[in-house]
């Protein structure tokens, strides 16, 4: 069986390290992206499973980059956690962001640091 | 009513009225500085005052106010106006507009001053909470991008942890160092960041001295050659030989340069175009010392020039402290200069330094007294 693929956008090395190794220890495959540009690109590329996905990056925002997705037919059903420093998770709220109602909110939110266990058991229960 | 004009009882009547009605405070002094009238708005706020002098009234105080426009009138007869600060009788604070004139117009000698005091307090009130609502604003913003900074830290720690121990678990030597040299950056990062917020914070006065700032300029192009010539960027100085020295905080500016030129050469090494250089000027210009950092890096959009000098912002992931450009813009105002930026995305950008020669020169002269 194929190991399933998540990308991981965020522009701090060191996050993208940490949760690398995260998920290729819990037997998923990981990619990595540091700006929406080559993210994108990664997205057509290899069609991931699920997406970790950080708000605040230079150029464009995890937000801009997730409503393209959302606009996309054959991309808008790949789940996406936000793992992002910006605000507490109990506080995220996504229509603070996008008034569009038409987008759907991301499916999960995960405030950095994430707790690891909470991390993978998100990552099973959205790519089963 | 045309038929009660004629009637001096009435219009004497109507004047007593106007005098005590109208929404200022209405005194009369003589020039012993003593009230000899005052309308009832003034007796409600400042209570009895007829005989006694203005500024004990006005303000409790022995001897007369400074800036006091009354002085300026019984000398050339002309109207005055001055902002003023008052106590009224309940010990409230009074914000007032005071404007004096001769009582009599033309007279060649002014025995009477009228003062009209238009009251401000509420405004001035609402302009204090605006600037509390803003420096609130300011302290929550900062507090803000301070925890997204630190959150950004702790995660490399557990990072570093976390792949410390899958190393050791697995027996892997190059894991264990690359967690390692996580928990180290992160460390340093710490570091970092304490240093520039506690830089930040201080509210310190510049510490003058007679300087030449070309010197600097060169101080601070040798500190960054290497780092520029590795990166294929051209660091380029460019100076007027004529600049004489003028006093400025050495440790201050250079903090400011590193600040600027080091953000400029990440931005050329940001950017995908080839022959990428920066321009490090300093000049004179009408009484003026410009000291310009110029890059045809990456360039700045619009939305991020707004906030750059103003808010806690890095848009360089874990690489800035998001603190550089802050600290700069408090260093410059210290020496009551001021900095801009000029930049287009895509199309490099100018931070430019300005300094009023004349300014720098009061502050040293200030600093020297104290």
């Amino acid at each position: 069986m194929s190991l399933k693929k998540i990308l991981i956008v965020d522009d701090e090395p060191d996050v993208v390290a940490y949760l690398s190794a995260v998920l290729e220890s819990n037997g998923y495959k990981a990619y990595s992206a540091g700006d929406i540009k080559s993210a994108m690109k990664f997205v057509k590329e290899i069609l991931p499973d699920l997406i970790c996905l950080d708000i605040v990056m230079p150029n464009e925002t995890g937000i801009s980059f997730y409503i393209k997705l959302q606009k996309e037919k054959e991309f808008k059903n790949i789940p996406v956690i936000i793992v992002s420093g910006i605000i507490e998770s109990e506080k995220f709220n996504f229509r603070s962001y996008v008034k569009d109602e038409s987008i759907k909110p991301p499916k999960c939110y995960m405030e950095k640091p994430v707790n690891i266990k909470s991390f993978i058991k998100n990552i099973e229960e959205l790519t089963n | 009513m045309t038929g009660s004009f004629n009637n001096k009882n009435l219009w004497k009547q109507e004047y007593q009225t106007l005098f005590d009605r109208v929404p200022c405070y209405l005194t009369v002094i003589n020039k012993d500085f003593r009230i000899v009238r005052a309308n009832d708005a003034f007796h409600e706020n400042f209570g009895d005052a007829l005989n006694q002098h203005c500024y004990a009234i006005y303000k409790r105080r022995k001897t007369k106010c400074l800036n006091c426009p009354a002085v300026k009138t019984f000398k050339d007869g002309k109207v005055h106006r001055s902002h003023q600060q008052g106590i009224g009788k309940h010990d409230q604070k009074i914000y007032y507009v005071v404007t004096t004139s001769a009582l009599i117009k033309g007279a060649n000698n002014i025995n009477y001053v009228i003062e009209i005091s238009s009251d401000i307090t509420p405004m001035k009130k609402l302009e204090e909470k605006v600037i509390e609502t803003k420096r609130l604003g300011a302290v929550g913003q900062t507090v803000a991008g301070l925890a997204h900074s630190i959150k950004n830290i702790l995660m490399g720690l557990e990072g570093g942890k976390y792949i410390v121990s899958l190393g050791l678990k697995k027996n892997n030597k190059e894991m264990i160092n690359q967690g390692w040299e996580m928990l180290e950056r992160n460390f340093d990062k710490t570091t970092s960041l304490v240093k520039d917020f506690l830089s930040f914070s201080k509210g310190r006065i510049p510490d003058l001295e007679m300087s030449n700032p070309v010197d600097l300029i060169l101080e601070i192009v040798d500190l960054y050659k290497d780092v520029a010539a590795q990166s294929g960027i051209e660091l380029i100085p460019q100076f007027d030989d004529k600049i004489k020295p003028l006093p400025f905080d050495k440790a201050g500016i250079h903090t400011c340069l590193t600040n600027l030129v080091s953000n400029a050469i990440d931005a050329c090494l940001m950017s995908e175009q080839k022959g990428t250089k920066v321009l490090i000027k300093v000049y004179e210009k009408r009484n003026r010392l410009i000291i310009e950092v110029h890059d045809n890096g990456s360039g700045i959009d619009y939305e991020i020039k707004k906030k750059i000098f103003t808010t806690f912002f890095t848009t360089k992931g874990g690489g800035g402290t998001g603190l550089g450009l802050l600290t700069t813009r408090k260093i410059v105002e210290e020496h009551g200069g001021k900095i801009t930026v000029d930049s287009q995305k895509g199309k490099g950008a100018t931070f430019k330094m300005e300094f009023l020669r004349e300014r720098l020169m009061a502050l040293y002269k200030e600093s020297k007294k104290n």
